[in-house]
């Protein structure tokens, strides 16, 4: 019997030594042919897809932001509102199969979605961590982000704009040009640039958040914010005559939701979410939210040929 | 793309991540002048702490009771408080008391025009707290024998702090002031969030400018805990090689 025993664990222990060379093969070829990090990432499979994961945990997890009306911000009873989180609610919706007139109903999706707060910076590195499924943060796609995130959809297309107390002697760009003002905004890629194209003989400040930029300029600190054009006439409409904006603005850009790379299933899903609300079957729900939060009507979808193409 | 540095190539296999250190050394200026400005604000505010520090201290063991509390209430009041707060209060909070364009807020402006000014000024007023507490501490150490035997020799209430207090209390404090300047150093990251382009900045630039946050963090980090470790390890040689003449 002991002897039985020990036969078993040198058995146990060669076969140890066996793995441990082959494993150590195994490294060794894997870095001869210097596999793509994402290569390890990619899911093919629908079971291992974070769809499947959100469908089994019955929750999807959105980062987003606090501070940015009317992306993303708490409303009076503190629960963060805005077009992000509308987006969200839509894609949830869609997950769990809620009716598309419920999908903006705050009773049935918000249970459903998991919001994680985050800083704008903190985008990327959530996503890749897996602390969230997916971005819905007002993130501009550029080439340079797309390297390690990718990108869905596009679900609205921005510009900035320089936010202005009210009673400042500046009301355009044309204004503030060679008077040496200082321009407050959220720390972005390229912003001291594209600031410097617009006034080129701005100083910038780069702060942490819109929030901590409109301060800036709240306090006297700096003479314009650099703001959202969608949120300088958020501001403008619905902060009590406390500011206004230039008519020019700067930068045209595109916002999409963003995703871990790798997950071909749970993108394609995505997209088809922001697909079909942008130009679909959920138009309505999506019409619903640009109006809550832009104020504008959106022109009915006209069928036919389908809008993707143009003839 | 080229080669990341310092890093096996077999373990780019276990992160979800490819490395590119390019984007901290291609922006070596940043994180160099960052580095600068993260000492020259630490030595700021430990030469203006110093003073109020000093002011502080020897006034408290004056034995006027007034001024005694008001100083305690001071101290208290800054070091209960993160130093962050104390920052966006003088940087934002201060200023809006005051309508726009009233000559009270364009004074305070006058004053602190920059986030670099404001933040030094901070830096000193929090310095300033800890710095009474050590010196106050210093004060009490010194031996009632010594202040005696400078009684009995005549000197007067100043000179008995300038030649015999004063020598013998910065003996005792010397190692607390290099672990102040120390910790003074590592808090000029809060810096950052007013926008002074500090350390903290130059990682956060990284950051956002190229989407790269462990190779930004990590680069500032290292650099922190070199130029940290070696203040201390400066200091404590100066320590060493001062020679006591009392």
């Amino acid at each position: 019997m002991f002897k039985d025993r020990f036969s078993v664990l040198s058995d146990r222990r060669s076969l140890f030594r066996r793995g441990a060379v082959a494993s150590g093969a195994a490294v060794a070829a894997a870095s001869l042919t210097s596999l793509n990090p994402y290569r390890a990432l990619a899911v093919d499979s629908y079971d291992d897809s974070r769809l499947k994961q959100i469908l089994d945990r019955g929750k999807l997890i959105v980062g987003t932001g606090a501070t940015n009306p009317p992306w993303h911000f708490e409303d009076d009873n503190g629960q963060v509102v805005g077009m992000d989180v509308d987006m969200a609610k839509i894609l949830a919706g869609g997950i769990f199969g809620i009716e598309t007139k419920d999908k903006l109903n705050d009773e049935m999706t918000r249970p459903l979605i998991e919001f994680v707060i985050q800083e704008a910076n903190q985008r990327i590195p959530n996503l890749l961590a897996d602390k969230v499924d997916v971005n819905f943060q007002f993130m501009t796609v550029t080439a340079l982000r797309a390297v390690q995130v990718e990108f869905t959809l596009p679900y609205y297309r921005e510009a900035a704009t320089f936010l202005l107390p009210i009673d400042s002697e500046y009301n355009s760009l044309a204004d503030m040009q060679g008077k040496g003002v200082t321009i407050s905004a959220l720390q972005n890629v390229g912003v001291d640039t594209d600031i410097k194209i617009a006034i080129p003989d701005a100083t910038v400040e780069q702060l942490p958040s819109i929030a901590d930029a409109i301060t800036a300029m709240d306090s006297g600190r700096a003479d314009a914010a650099l703001v959202d054009l969608s949120s300088g006439k958020y501001f403008a409409a619905n902060a009590g005559d406390r500011y206004k904006f230039t008519p020019e603005s700067i930068n045209p850009n595109t916002y999409a939701a963003s995703v871990k790379p790798g997950d071909q299933i749970w993108l394609n899903y995505v997209n088809t979410v922001i697909h079909e609300a942008c130009v679909g079957y959920d138009f309505p729900v999506y019409k619903q939210a640009f109006k809550t939060w832009f104020g504008e009507d959106l022109p009915p979808l006209v069928a036919g040929f389908p809008s993707e193409f143009k003839q | 793309m080229t080669t990341p540095l310092f890093w096996p190539d077999w373990l780019k296999l276990r992160l979800p991540y490819s490395l590119r250190w390019e984007a901290v050394f291609d922006n070596k200026d940043v994180f160099i002048e960052g580095l600068l400005r993260s000492l020259e604000l630490a030595a700021i505010g430990l030469a203006i702490g110093t003073v109020i520090g000093l002011i502080c201290a020897f006034l408290r063991s004056s034995g006027y009771r007034p001024l005694a509390w008001l100083i305690t209430a001071y101290v208290e009041l800054v070091r209960n408080v993160p130093l962050l707060l104390l920052v966006f209060m003088f940087q934002f909070g201060l200023p809006q008391v005051f309508p726009r364009g009233s000559t009270e807020r364009d004074f305070i402006l006058d004053v602190l025009p920059t986030s670099y000014r404001t933040f030094a000024v901070a830096l000193s007023i929090y310095a300033g707290a800890y710095l009474t507490e050590i010196f106050g501490a210093g004060i009490l150490s010194v031996s009632r024998r010594y202040l005696d035997a400078g009684r009995s020799i005549g000197l007067q209430r100043f000179a008995l702090a300038r030649y015999v207090t004063g020598p013998i209390m910065f003996r005792t404090v010397l190692p607390s002031l290099s672990n102040t300047f120390i910790s003074l150093f590592k808090d000029t990251g809060i810096a950052f969030f007013i926008g002074v382009r500090e350390l903290s900045f130059a990682a956060s630039y990284i950051n956002t400018e190229y989407f790269r946050p462990i190779e930004g963090w990590v680069a500032a980090g290292v650099l922190y805990l070199i130029t940290a470790w070696l203040l201390a390890f400066s200091l404590r040689f100066l320590e060493s090689r001062i020679r006591w003449t009392v």
